[in-house]
């Protein structure tokens, strides 16, 4: 029942919005307005923020990096939460309570415990290291490195690869790969031509929140990279802390927001894409 | 209508003319309907999904206001008034007990919202619940009973502090039919003992018929016919309520000379005063029967020609599904062990006296299966 | 393979396995190395002592840290539990394009990267001589919090059945008797929900926090950043550590609270 008519006021009043959107408004839009309003007009009105950036080859190596980064991040999240989100689907319920819980509790802990914990294991003496030398196999130098920073974030981005999968897995129903086997279909077919397009969805979901997350990270880069491969929100860090460049930092700040929602408009029109695809079909 | 006045001593439910239109709408959910609800009685609602029948309890309650037109209970007009003063007892079809109260919390909360101290609401409580067959099971939660009981909860909630009305949207259509009978008993066990005016919606129409002293027969917001069960079956008003109540053969056309209804299936005789110009007949199946080909028509019997389509054996009786020649079917409600044996694809005789027939005079309709309601 | 019987290969369970442990690999570092006797990072800890939880709960700078993070994080998470409730109840009971509108609006700080925000805050509240306030913290905290609170009461409120309210109005409650009696203690769940979301949400903020903190204002997660930068200090560890607990214990009151439903048999 979705009646939206109450013993109460029948047309309820809109206000309860005010409070929640005032402050938003004052402390979200306003700030990021005035923000973006010192990257225009700063140190005189118009684009040289803008143009500066561009030139600026570090801060090309910087967005291409970002990028990168973001792009194996996904890649990887997904491809590692695939399997763990299908499991959950398909063991029993105590089993899948405990992972969940174990997904919940890595996507409920303090980020910079995570990023912390990361370090010591990263270290040149640190847990990682002696299971390599365990194996028999040659140390690494992680700690500072982009492929750290990279190995870091993806355990801490994982659940939010899981979480979406998931959802999207408990809606397929079961009986399909059995159904499909049925026909005939051999069990890696049947996953491919059946289950794999069902998840889709999901997929989609857990691939735009997780590039959307990497490309704004801050504290695990900070932590377990160094500035020689620092990432865009880094830099818009250091241009405020360091160099006071407001102006600077707004510019750089607006490009990320731009590049964000740029992601988020192309994910759309694929996702509505495939989902008129999908519809044809049938 | 006579003019309504409000009086002192009138008693019961008065509806005026009451409408209640969606904004968006053209069509209203309800239109025009003036219902008038004797102290005491047992009043069902009975309609198609859509046909207005939940709003209009809604609208008794109070959860909706009217478009236009009165509610009025009591001499009193009730139509602006907000639930929590007009002292009714609704029934929901989800139960709607509160979740985080036990039950005898739940039951008790109509009296506590009446400033009855907590010990004197908690003993009526228990004793309402007593009386609905759960004593002892005061302190569950909704949660932890079943259907069944959660129902009897609500039903405990909504009497227990002597309401003008009860009203019940549909209660037992989540229970199963063992369930669901066993209730209709308890309910007019209750309304018996109680003497309250009960208001009950269901779009069940044996149930309507088993347990109601009237019923109103609804249908895309009006009230079509408002009548004993009796009545209604015997002498629908429009085709509408004889194809909704139980099965039935119709048979329209024109009486064209009084006591002579001509149809396609041929010229029936119908009682002289039955009614004129477009009429549908209705034959009732058990008021018709199956003679074999050949047998002599006995004097001022109605007969159509007819082919067996199917035969479904019920049991006590015979559900027999024929085709008429004009190529609409028919039901007959045949004994389940007859003097002939009947067998698909035989051609008798449907043969009935016209007493048993009913007129329905009305606007003329396209000629449909007979049984099956449309819309 | 009995794929329809819901089992799971074995090579899959090793693998969401591993996945598992993996995704707790870092409590399982931090806590025992929390645990260390010396100033250290060097795991496992060569010698074990209670000291660096004794220096969280008795060193000046920590002590006053973790306290300010808790307080702070309880008034957010009031705060925000509020609002969002106002505002839920408000987007839930209307229809048409502004519902949609607001709630994106609403939502926005969930997408944008925080640390663009973090210095759009830092820029105004420089001029608001906000910077290194509680009252400014709050505020921000609060923003960030705000979805939470938001999504969690939408959700109850969506599945709250409104024959409760019709119910309790039959039956004689007043409006706002009904709101307390009936609305407020089936919707608690949804509500404390949001309060422990936007709790954890304050407690462990940091990028926001960097930017508009002060000497006199730090919190937890501030001071264990600056903390990780100076050297090595396992106090880290232990903060970690018992944020680690809190965030279990917060899930587990969650998943396991006397208010989860479960249908009585049939009878």
């Amino acid at each position: 029942m979705t009646k939206k008519q109450t013993v109460q006021g029948r047309r309820a009043p809109f206000w309860g919005v005010l409070p929640a959107g005032g402050l938003v408004g004052v402390f979200f839009f306003l700030p990021l307005a005035l923000l973006l309003w010192r990257s225009f007009s700063e140190p005189s009105l118009g684009l040289q923020n803008y143009t500066e950036l561009l030139g600026d080859p570090t801060a090309k190596t910087i967005l291409i990096r970002t990028f990168v980064v973001a792009f194996t991040i996904t890649a990887a999240t997904v491809l590692l939460g695939y399997p763990y989100a299908y499991v959950m689907t398909r063991v029993g319920p105590r089993a899948r309570t405990l992972l969940m819980a174990i997904v919940l509790i890595a996507f409920w802990n303090s980020l910079l415990a995570k990023s912390f914990a990361w370090i010591i294991i990263l270290q040149d003496s640190g847990p990682l290291n002696d299971l390599l030398k365990a194996l028999g196999l040659s140390p690494v130098h992680l700690l500072g490195t982009q492929a750290g920073v990279t190995l870091g974030m993806i355990q801490v981005l994982l659940p939010f690869a899981i979480l979406p999968l998931y959802a999207t897995m408990l809606t397929i129903d079961r009986s399909l790969m059995p159904a499909a086997q049925g026909l005939g279909a051999r069990r890696s077919v049947a996953f491919v031509k059946v289950y794999l397009p069902l998840t889709v969805p999901g997929i989609m979901a857990g691939s735009l929140l997780v590039f959307v997350l990497s490309l704004g990270f801050y504290i695990t880069p900070d932590l377990l990279g160094s500035p020689q491969n620092s990432l865009l929100s880094q830099l818009i860090g250091v241009h405020v802390q360091r160099l006071l460049d407001f102006p600077g930092a707004g510019a750089l700040g607006a490009s990320l927001l731009v590049l964000t929602l740029v992601v988020i408009a192309v994910a759309a029109r694929l996702a509505r894409g495939l989902y008129a695809v999908r519809a044809k079909d049938g | 209508m006579e003019p309504m006045s409000e009086s002192a001593t009138e008693t019961g439910l008065r509806l005026e003319e009451v409408t209640k239109r969606h904004a968006a709408m053209t069509t209203p959910a309800v239109a025009d309907v003036s219902l008038a609800v004797r102290e005491g009685e047992f009043l069902t609602l009975l309609g198609p999904s859509g046909s207005g029948k939940s709003t209009l309890l809604r609208l008794i309650a109070g959860f909706t206001s009217a478009t236009s037109g009165r509610v009025i209970l009591d001499g009193r007009d009730f139509t602006t008034i907000p639930p929590y003063r007009r002292n009714i007892g609704m029934v929901f079809q989800n139960y709607a007990l509160f979740p985080h109260m036990s039950a005898v919390d739940n039951v008790a909360f109509g009296l506590r919202r009446r400033k009855v101290n907590r010990r004197e609401a908690t003993r009526r409580a228990l004793e309402a619940l007593e009386k609905v067959d759960l004593a002892g099971y005061g302190d569950r939660r909704p949660h932890e009973l079943s259907g069944g009981q959660q129902q009897r909860v609500a039903v405990a909630r909504a009497i227990v502090f002597g309401p003008r009305l009860v009203l019940m949207d549909e209660p037992f259509g989540a229970l199963d039919r063992r369930l669901r009978e066993g209730m209709q008993l308890e309910m007019m066990r209750l309304h018996e003992d109680l003497g309250m005016t009960f208001i009950f919606v269901t779009h069940d129409q044996e149930e309507a018929l088993s347990m109601s002293d009237r019923v109103a027969v609804m249908n895309e917001g009006r009230i079509e016919q408002v009548g004993t069960p009796l009545d209604l079956y015997e002498h629908p008003a429009s085709r509408f309520v004889a194809r909704f109540l139980g099965d039935s053969n119709l048979f329209s056309g024109q009486v064209d000379a009084p006591g002579r209804l001509e149809t396609v299936t041929g010229q029936h005789r119908v009682p002289a005063d039955a009614g004129r110009g477009e009429c549908s007949l209705l034959v009732r199946p058990e008021n018709a029967r199956l003679v074999p080909p050949g047998t002599p028509t006995p004097e001022g019997v109605n007969r159509v020609g007819c082919t067996i389509e199917e035969i479904a054996y019920l049991g006590a009786r015979r559900r027999v599904v024929v085709r008429f020649e004009s190529g609409e079917q028919g039901i007959v409600s045949a004994p389940a062990r007859g003097p002939e044996e009947l067998r698909v694809g035989d051609r008798p005789y449907f043969e009935w006296k016209p007493e048993a027939g009913h007129l329905i005079e009305h606007e003329p309709a396209p000629l449909d299966q007979a049984g099956v309601e449309v819309g | 393979m009995d794929e329809e019987n819901g089992g799971v290969s074995w090579g899959l369970r090793i693998v969401a396995g591993v996945i598992g442990v993996w995704l707790l690999a870092p409590i399982a570092i931090v806590i025992p190395l929390s645990f260390t006797d010396r100033s250290s990072f060097v795991f496992p800890p060569r010698g074990w002592s209670l000291r660096f939880y004794k220096n969280l709960f008795m060193d000046e700078a920590w002590r006053s840290a973790l306290m300010t993070s808790l307080l702070l994080a309880t008034v957010v998470a009031l705060v925000s539990v509020t609002l969002g409730t106002l505002a839920a109840f408000a987007l839930h009971r209307s229809r048409g394009r502004w519902t949609m509108v607001t709630e994106g609006l609403l939502f926005a700080p969930m997408i944008l990267p925080t640390v663009v925000l973090a210095v759009a805050l830092f820029n105004i509240y420089l001029r608001w001589h906000l910077v290194g306030t509680f009252i400014g913290f709050v505020i921000a905290h609060t923003v960030l919090a705000l979805p939470f609170s938001i999504i969690t009461v939408r959700a109850g409120l969506q599945s709250l059945n409104p024959d409760f309210e019709h119910a309790a109005g039959s039956l004689g409650a007043r409006p706002i008797a009904t709101f307390f009696l009936v609305t407020l203690p089936v919707l608690l769940p949804s509500i404390l929900a949001g309060m422990a979301f936007s709790f954890m949400v304050s407690f462990d903020e940091v990028v926001v926090a960097l930017f508009i903190q002060s000497p006199e204002l730090q919190t937890m997660p501030v001071q264990m950043w600056t903390s990780i930068a100076a050297g090595t200090d396992p106090t880290i560890a232990a903060a970690a550590s018992t944020t680690f607990v809190l965030t279990v214990l917060v899930i587990l009151i969650w998943q396991y609270k006397p208010g989860r439903r479960r249908r009585g048999a049939d009878v």
